[in-house]
């Protein structure tokens, strides 16, 4: 029985999974490319495996904006985040679990007085700013270099179908494996201090109480997403995805998305790029579906007719804005409530 | 749906089209010696080309019903089995045309005077030739996109010189002295019929250009 305050780190782990899959799988099956169950399937076992191996840095620099350290607190956050993930959810709308948890962090910071380090903050927040435009720019580099290939290798139809299927299926296990070492980390990280693990050694291999956490947290996407993440996945690719992309438009933005969460996770390359004399890559968890629409907005640019309405992207930059005001009210209520009534 | 799967089903469906397309050729050949048969009178062989023809539409449109059901069983190629299904449609229809058009002189059996064979034959050849360059381009399409273009300003071209040979034809026929009014509109009839299938074809190729411009990277 794990303790109670992990018990809500399971929920949002679980509502990260059907939530934040969706940018994923939606353009992949909306495109008729893959099928669901598959590609669900796989793409759990890649998240899996990203959270297990993945970027324990995005957790610091995003724990760093509070840590909370109570476990009532800490039960309050994740609570409060995934519930105002999962009523999201209920208006099929893809949101990010990593933002709704910023806001909770930022609404217990504020009720209770502890301090919350708004140069993390800040740096979290340009981060969800940049990213789409650097997804956009990214998915017309890829685009271009895809089509290119594709012209001059002369593939016939059907050969460049079955590519194409192949690859997609392939940057969709990627992109969730990037998934998992991203966001998993963002979403358990509040969760350390109260970890109930300790080092394992398998095989000679150890597994440390935090990769043990994250494993944990992993897993119950990966069910969240096979379970549950069906509706939110075709809703996202018939409604936001809706559009004349093309099989290539869909792997590139599915691939963008991959590439754009492997930039913010990965310390190698944050670690060669100061080795080079380059300012850091900060290592923050990000929303996979503002990479996505990043991404889509850079290929419409490019070729008419492919990106999702202005309509839509208002609507869904509103309830991107919504999400952490609900999780920072939500939070601000619960623990408000909880320390003048316990 | 495939992942990583054998190839063979898309080997198959290639093989399929490919072999659609080798039957509309087929047919081009059959329809150029059944007319070439019936103007020099030799009604046996006639009736053979008319059977081989009939034969060939028969088999085209089983494999039209095969290229359809892997096409949406399978769901290969998504986002063009549509178009491509319009294609081979209306490429069976082209094999549709050749087949009435031969049964159509079975059965009126016009007469046909020596002096228009040739412009018979010639309008007959420039209609083959330009289902034969839709035929090409329907090929490219699928093969090599680039090629598809230089294709179709062939079927342009068989399309006008078939529109030519039309004209001329009907002219003639027209200024023969000494045919009933009915008998030239049967032979005006038979012309603009056989010229209607290059007409058809043109419009394969237009919707195909279309194709093209969708699906340009």
């Amino acid at each position: 029985m794990p303790p109670l305050p992990l018990l809500s780190g399971l929920l949002s782990g679980w509502i990260l999974g059907v939530n934040d899959s969706s940018p994923i799988l939606g353009p992949a099956v909306g495109s008729k490319m893959l099928t669901y169950r598959t590609t669900a399937v796989c793409c759990a076992l890649f998240l899996i495996l990203g959270a297990l191996s993945g970027g324990q840095e995005p957790s610091q620099t995003f724990a760093s904006i509070g840590a909370p350290t109570v476990p009532m607190d800490v039960f309050l956050i994740a609570l409060s985040a995934a519930v105002s993930v999962a009523l999201m959810t209920l208006t099929k709308t893809p949101v990010s679990t990593v933002q709704a948890m910023a806001g909770a962090l930022l609404g217990w910071g504020v009720v209770s007085g502890c301090p919350i380090n708004r140069g993390a903050l800040l740096t979290a927040g340009l981060v969800w700013l940049v990213s789409p435009a650097l997804s956009a720019l990214l998915a017309v580099g890829l685009y271009k270099f895809i089509a290119c290939s594709i012209k001059a290798l002369h593939i016939n139809i059907f050969k460049l179908d079955r590519m194409i299927r192949n690859a997609l299926f392939l940057a969709c296990g990627f992109t969730s494996y990037a998934l998992g070492a991203n966001n998993i980390s963002g979403t358990m990280g509040i969760f350390l201090p109260l970890s109930p693990f300790s080092e394992l050694t398998l095989a000679g291999i150890s597994i440390s109480s935090a990769q043990q956490l994250y494993l944990v947290g992993g897993t119950v996407a990966a069910v969240g997403m096979v379970t549950w993440g069906r509706n939110l996945a075709e809703a996202t690719g018939d409604g936001i995805f809706k559009s004349k992309a093309s099989p290539v438009q869909t792997l590139v933005v599915v691939l963008t998305q991959g590439l754009v969460l492997c930039l913010f996770t990965s310390q190698g390359l944050s670690a060669y790029l100061t080795g080079h004399g380059l300012p850091a890559m900060p290592l923050v968890p990000l929303s996979g579906c503002q990479s996505l629409i990043g991404a889509m907005m850079g290929l419409s640019l490019m070729k008419k007719g492919v990106g999702p309405s202005w309509r839509s992207v208002g609507k869904l930059t509103t309830r991107w804005l919504a999400t952490p005001i609900l999780s920072f009210l939500l939070t601000g209520l619960l623990v408000f409530a909880c320390h003048a009534f316990m | 749906m495939t992942h990583f799967g054998p190839t063979g089903k898309c080997v198959e469906i290639e093989k399929d089209i490919e072999e659609f397309l080798a039957e509309v050729s087929e047919a081009g050949t059959l329809f150029t010696q059944g007319v070439k048969a019936y103007l020099n009178t030799y009604m046996a062989s006639f009736k053979s080309f008319l059977l081989q023809t009939v034969e060939t539409e028969r088999s085209a449109d089983e494999l039209r019903r095969t290229i359809e059901e892997k096409l949406y069983g399978q769901t290969l190629i998504p986002e063009s089995r549509g178009d491509v299904l319009r294609l081979i449609e209306n490429m069976d229809s082209l094999l549709g045309q050749y087949k009435g058009t031969l049964w159509q002189l079975r059965i009126e059996q016009p007469e046909i005077d020596e002096i228009f064979w040739e412009d018979f034959n010639t309008l007959v050849k420039f209609v083959v030739a330009s289902v034969e360059a839709v035929t090409q381009s329907i090929r490219a399409f699928f093969q090599n996109r680039e090629e598809v273009k230089e294709q179709m300003q062939k079927v342009s071209y068989w399309e006008t010189e078939a529109d030519k040979a039309s004209t001329r034809l009907q002219m003639a026929i027209f200024r023969r002295e000494g045919m009933h009014l009915s008998h030239r509109m049967q032979l005006r009839d038979f012309v603009r019929q056989v010229d209607h299938i290059a007409d058809q074809a043109e419009d394969v190729a237009d919707s195909l250009a279309i194709y093209v411009i969708k699906r340009a990277l």
